[in-house]
């Protein structure tokens, strides 16, 4: 069974979020609509390429930020009609962009609630998940070193903290 | 009940009765000739309405807020306050916050560091949420303690989370361990 990643603020799923003056619904849904379509991660279903997928989000960043995620059956998204589209993504990992990139093809608000409330019908299974920073760097140190990311298509902090951290482990980075 | 309706008599008492910005600063009165922040602000905040926000990526408005705190300096974090306690989408508070530790003009590391502290206990866990990624972001082992406190009292496991993990790494990397 195919599995999907989609990158969301984990807060967003927390009780209450929309202190009453939005649903909490409402507010997840922002994490699947975007005019530009929504970036989704194609991920195997023993999760193999999920920690390069993880680094690649990261690379994209102004600074070294834990990265929050949902990953879910595909199954849901087909059952619900709405199509995931093949589509090149624009992170500095270009194997990851052109292989496991895709986009949902979500064109209105309600739609974005029903993928919302069919994600919460399956419980914790599809609960936001959280990879901490210090795993984030070191997932970032392992790609720049085995060349799936360039060390200077990272953003200025970023790309500072992973130089020294592979610096500190005395390795040098593939050019 | 929810959550934040729950804390509004502990927590978030315990928090006014423990934090108070009189500590910074004496109050004012109010000067017609100064600019009106609080309404700038709030215009800023209606403007990020729908804006997507992704941890540790620059945004519009991110961009706009931190040149608008180094421009204004000490009164536009009263104002910050006042506007995120106020406004309808804790959404855009919540990122208001987030971006605090990078102000770094004209507004003092301890009143950042103050502001981060206070809406540890905020009734809104968006808000909480944002103040624990904003102290991590700045990264002061002066924090533990109030982090400590903030551990004890949050009940939502996923903060309970990110409380610990900012503790963590902020034991881990201090000197002398």
């Amino acid at each position: 069974m195919s599995l999907v990643l989609r990158k969301v603020r984990g807060d967003d799923w927390l009780p209450d979020v929309g202190g009453g003056r939005r649903s909490d619904d409402d507010v997840a849904a922002g994490h699947f609509q975007d005019p530009a379509g929504v970036s989704l991660w194609t991920i195997d279903p023993s999760e193999t390429n999920l920690e390069r997928v993880i680094a690649a989000i990261a690379a994209c960043r102004d600074f070294l930020k834990p990265v929050e995620y949902l990953v879910f059956p595909e199954t849901i998204l087909a059952e619900l009609g709405i199509p995931l589209v093949v589509s090149e993504g624009d992170t500095p990992d270009a194997y990851a962009n052109s292989t496991w990139h895709r986009h949902l093809a979500i064109d209105s608000q309600a739609e974005a609630l029903r993928v919302v409330r069919a994600l919460r019908t399956r419980g914790a299974e599809c609960e936001p998940r959280r990879c901490p920073k210090p795993t984030v760097k070191m997932l970032l140190v392992q790609s720049v070193q085995s060349g799936h990311i360039q060390l200077e298509s990272l953003k200025d902090e970023v790309r500072t903290i992973v130089a020294k951290t592979i610096a500190q482990l005395g390795q040098a980075p593939h050019s | 009940m929810p959550q934040h309706t729950r804390l509004d008599g502990g927590l978030f008492g315990w928090a006014r009765a423990h934090f108070s910005f009189a500590r910074h600063a004496a109050p004012r009165r109010w000067d017609a000739r100064e600019p009106d922040l609080v309404g700038q602000l709030q215009s800023l905040f209606d403007s990020a309405r729908g804006e997507y926000f992704e941890d540790g990526v620059r945004s519009k408005f991110s961009n706009r807020l931190v040149s608008f705190m180094e421009e204004y300096g000490p009164p536009a974090v009263d104002a910050l306050d006042r506007v995120m306690m106020g406004h309808e989408d804790s959404r855009v508070a919540a990122e208001a916050l987030r971006w605090i530790p990078y102000v770094t003009e004209r507004v003092a590391y301890a009143q950042r560091l103050h502001l981060l502290e206070v809406k540890l206990f905020d009734p809104s866990p968006l808000l909480r949420g944002a103040a624990i990624s904003g102290l991590e972001s700045l990264h002061d082992a002066r924090a533990i303690g109030t982090l400590k406190t903030a551990l004890e009292k949050e009940r939502l496991p996923r903060l309970r989370g990110n409380i610990q993990e900012a503790l963590q790494e902020l034991e881990e990397t201090q000197p002398g361990r």
